[in-house]
């Protein structure tokens, strides 16, 4: 909901603002300038989203509306109900979200990250790099549900090892079938899996891993590898048909990680349980054991101990769609605020016009403005390095956690009512500053990128 | 005749007390609380709730004695209440919270010379303190008609269009009010639970041992005033209970973190990364010493403000120290959680849990920035 859309309809003007009509509203002196200083001061009624959207090239201007009409009819209506339901029982999914799968599917939303005809991201699209277009579809998921959307997105992580291997064998073997599959409707997911139990940020950086036990381990088999072991907190892990899946070769270290295409109808392979947690609920956080798996040669990724760098350059894309998620959820906050400013009255009027309420909307707008601005920024570059995906992570997901405080201290004992959708982007917004590597970690993660910038300067 | 500061309960006796409400936490509320994705079921919380009866730290009788909130005027019960609740916090801020309520009710029902029972307090109004004007009332300033208006509308008898919140258990009997009335000014009210309409509000963000519910009346119930009608002394005993209710939100909310941050510093003995145990890396020592640093600031005002003499200066004190401490206990509980990593956003580890009890504590009872604007009215005041 926008502030300019709403507030004229119910009063000529907001306490403590002249109104836009009085002679000295900036908008009724602008008037008599001349035409060519009017372009240079202009002002548009529209709101804060469409200038923002029509500062995209055409291409993206069409992909954020139609993530936003898609997010706003299929992911919000259920958003709530979903996130109150009993855990259900790992590799099930309850009917709304099995619906939702298939309807993403056919929509194109779950197999564009390849253009038409491989995949269903319009020709157009490519001029602009996957991570920018990955970046404007999980803000406008993550504001409408954060679960749906990881639930969605998650699947992307599964598929990018792949991409990332460069190999038109590897493509056309694993992912055109799955894709195909999925425009039809039926739901063949992929999931990453990298984290180890006891080894949560090992996977995620190279100091750690260099020191670091690994739980799954691949040991040489006849046309093959055998993989023993498990993996924790994979997003999407019970459901997803196809597993990139990382392993260190049996004797040696992190350093030796193999990524292996493992399907999850091979003998030995077992999603052990999903996890019950804080948030993102609509998406299952599995365990997983490897007992015994047999994967040909023919499924290893992008060729033997190759792993670790495909994990690094996966990471790199990843990082940034995080922080577009922690965008879209300070804007859920930042609208659910807005709304509950306008439409809650304290002694006979909106609690919008309290001065200290349109402070903290402001401030609540800007943040998410500005950090939405650097996720635009930063996801322009085709090839995003790991210090401008850490940073951007860390920073928007930190700082969406300050706009969502700022609107829970707006809506006060409000904020704590299942209904009013808030509570929910808060737990969901958390999971944020925790996973593709703890915001300490990323923040390390910068100066590993640029230590030699470092080095030389001592 | 105004009683001698501990009377009832002097300093020595202090140690040996919290001695009995911390054998009951580690004996009867751990186990019950073991399994932090289970929300502790009612009839649970309500045994417990007698247990603490039993003991005597709830005083539900006519006459105060050693229970939670019995004597306000006491600075040593003040601090034994304040201790206690942390103690009980460590292991369900939820239920802590509902032995706070009831500690509170139990005083209103002596204040206002009311049959013991099951009785509970609603402390917000129905948009949270409803901004500064009750910093006013409360101090017998004028009203504008504004102020008038936003507490009228905040603290008069709820409707079902605008009801009030209260956490609590499903079962409460009575419940206090703090009313607003144009000429008497705030009051308390105690109304049975038969005349007050109840909307329950599922999943609420923490105390999932709580139900969250709307209340409200769909025709003004009769009642009397509570006592003989003395605006000032209204005055004194709402601020008086606010206050105390300030100093218990602080407390659980100081207990709730703790436990956080006590988890959060174990596991940093015991998880490694890469070669190093996690408490070895300076990023863990920061989240930890963050969280360490809140809990002591809390602690040392808490210890300041239960010696501070109850009035309208002392709830100023109160507001003025949640408006800061909160938001650095829910720092310290979010500390907790990213130390944990992944773990620590899995409902069994139960950190995740204390950090959502955390957020609820600092949002009842005004948020922190209700609570500024409070405050600064209250130094416009001076």
């Amino acid at each position: 909901m926008n502030l300019s859309e709403i507030a004229p309809a119910m009063h000529p003007m907001l306490d403590g603002h002249v109104a836009g009509g009085h002679p000295l509203s900036p908008r009724t002196a602008f008037k008599d300038l001349p035409l060519l200083t009017r372009s240079l001061v202009g002002y548009t009624p529209a709101s804060l989203w469409e200038i923002e959207t029509s500062r995209l090239p055409a291409a993206l201007q069409t992909l954020r509306r139609q993530a936003r009409i898609f997010a706003e009819r299929k992911l919000a209506p259920h958003a709530l109900a979903i996130d109150a339901l009993p855990h259900w029982p790992t590799g099930e999914l309850p009917p709304p979200l099995a619906s939702l799968l298939g309807e993403a599917g056919r929509a194109g939303w779950l197999t564009d990250l390849l253009p038409r005809p491989f995949g269903s991201a319009p020709i157009g699209q490519y001029r602009h790099s996957l991570v920018l277009r990955g970046c404007i579809k999980v803000e406008e998921f993550s504001r409408a549900c954060g679960g749906q959307m990881l639930l969605l997105c998650a699947h992307m992580l599964g598929i990018a090892p792949i991409l990332l291997t460069g190999s038109p064998n590897a493509i056309r073997r694993f992912v055109l079938p799955a894709f195909r599959a999925l425009q039809r409707g039926e739901p063949h997911l992929f999931a990453f899996a990298i984290t180890e139990p006891g080894a949560g940020s090992d996977a995620e950086d190279g100091y750690g891993a260099a020191h670091a036990k690994p739980g799954l381990v691949a040991s040489r088999a006849d046309g093959g590898w055998m993989l023993n072991g498990r993996k924790c907190f994979i997003s999407g892990g019970d459901l997803a048909k196809s597993l990139t899946v990382f392993a260190a070769l049996e004797g040696e270290g992190i350093a030796s990680w193999t990524c292996f295409l493992v399907r999850s109808d091979m003998p030995g392979f077992r999603p052990v349980r999903t996890e019950l947690k804080m948030g993102m609920r609509a998406s299952g956080a599995a365990e997983l054991e490897f007992d015994q798996v047999f994967v040909p040669d023919s499924h290893v990724l992008g060729g033997l101990r190759k792993g670790w760098a495909l994990n690094r350059e996966t990471l790199n894309l990843s990082r940034m769609p995080v922080a577009a998620m922690a965008v879209g959820f300070a804007q859920a906050a930042t609208d659910i605020a807005t709304d509950f400013a306008c439409r809650m009255q304290l002694g006979g009027k909106a609690l919008v016009h309290y001065q200290d309420v349109q402070l903290a909307l402001a401030q609540m707008m800007a943040e998410t403005s500005a950090m939405r601005a650097l996720v635009w920024q930063s996801a322009k570059s085709w090839a995003p390095r790991q210090a401008t995906a850490a940073m951007a992570k860390f920073h928007c997901t930190d700082g969406a956690m300050r706009v969502i405080g700022l609107a829970q201290d707006l809506l006060g004992n409000h904020a704590l009512l299942h209904e009013n959708r808030l509570e929910k982007v808060y737990r969901d917004c958390r999971l944020t500053q925790i996973f593709e590597g703890t915001n300490q970690i990323n923040r390390l993660g910068v100066i590993e990128d640029l230590q030699e910038v470092f080095l030389d300067s001592i | 005749m105004k009683r001698e500061a501990s009377d009832l309960l002097g300093e020595a006796d202090l140690d040996a007390l919290l001695e009995t409400v911390q054998r009951f936490a580690n004996r009867s509320l751990a186990p019950a609380t073991a399994k932090p994705e289970l929300a502790l079921p009612h009839g649970m919380s309500r045994s417990l709730l007698g247990q603490l009866e039993q003991m005597g730290v709830l005083n539900s009788g006519a006459e105060p004695a050693c229970g939670l909130w019995d004597d306000p005027d006491d600075p040593v019960q003040r601090l034994f209440a304040a201790e206690a609740l942390r103690i009980l916090a460590a292991h369900s801020p939820g239920f802590a919270y509902q032995a706070h309520l009831r500690g509170l009710a139990n005083f209103l029902n002596r204040l206002y010379r009311h049959e013991a029972g099951d009785c509970v307090v609603c402390f917000d109004g129905r948009l949270g303190l409803g901004r500064h004007a009750l910093v006013r009332a409360l101090a017998g300033q004028p009203l504008s008609s504004e102020q008038a208006a936003q507490l009228a509308d905040c603290w008069a008898l709820p409707v079902p269009e605008a009801p009030r919140l209260l956490h609590a258990m499903p079962d409460w009997q009575a419940v206090w009010m703090m009313l607003w009335h144009p000429e008497q000014g705030f009051r308390w009210q105690r109304f049975e639970r038969a005349a007050v309409a109840v909307q329950v509000h599922a999943n609420g963000h923490g105390f999932d041992e709580l139900e969250s519910q709307s209340l409200s009346f769909s025709s003004p119930p009769q009642y009397g005033v509570e006592g003989p009608h003395d605006a000032i002394a209204s005055r004194r005993n709402c601020m008086l209970v606010n206050a105390l209710h300030g100093l218990g939100l602080l407390a659980i909310a100081s207990g709730g973190a703790g436990r956080g941050i006590k988890l959060a510093t174990e596991f940093s003995k015991t998880r490694r990364q890469g070669r190093h145990l996690i408490g070895e890396h300076v990023a863990v020592q920061q989240l930890l010493c963050e969280g360490n640093n809140a809990l002591w600031m809390a602690e040392g005002c808490l210890q300041r403000l239960c010696r501070l003499e109850p009035s309208l200066p002392m709830l100023a004190q109160v507001w003025r120290a949640r408006t800061q401490l909160h938001p650095m206990l829910c720092v310290a509980a979010s500390n907790a959680v990213q130390v944990f990593g992944g773990i620590g956003y899995m409902r069994d580890n139960g950190v995740e849990k204390l950090l959502r009890d955390c957020n609820q504590l600092r949002l009842l009872a005004g948020s922190p920035v209700e609570l500024t604007l409070c405050c600064a009215e209250w130094e416009r005041l001076q």
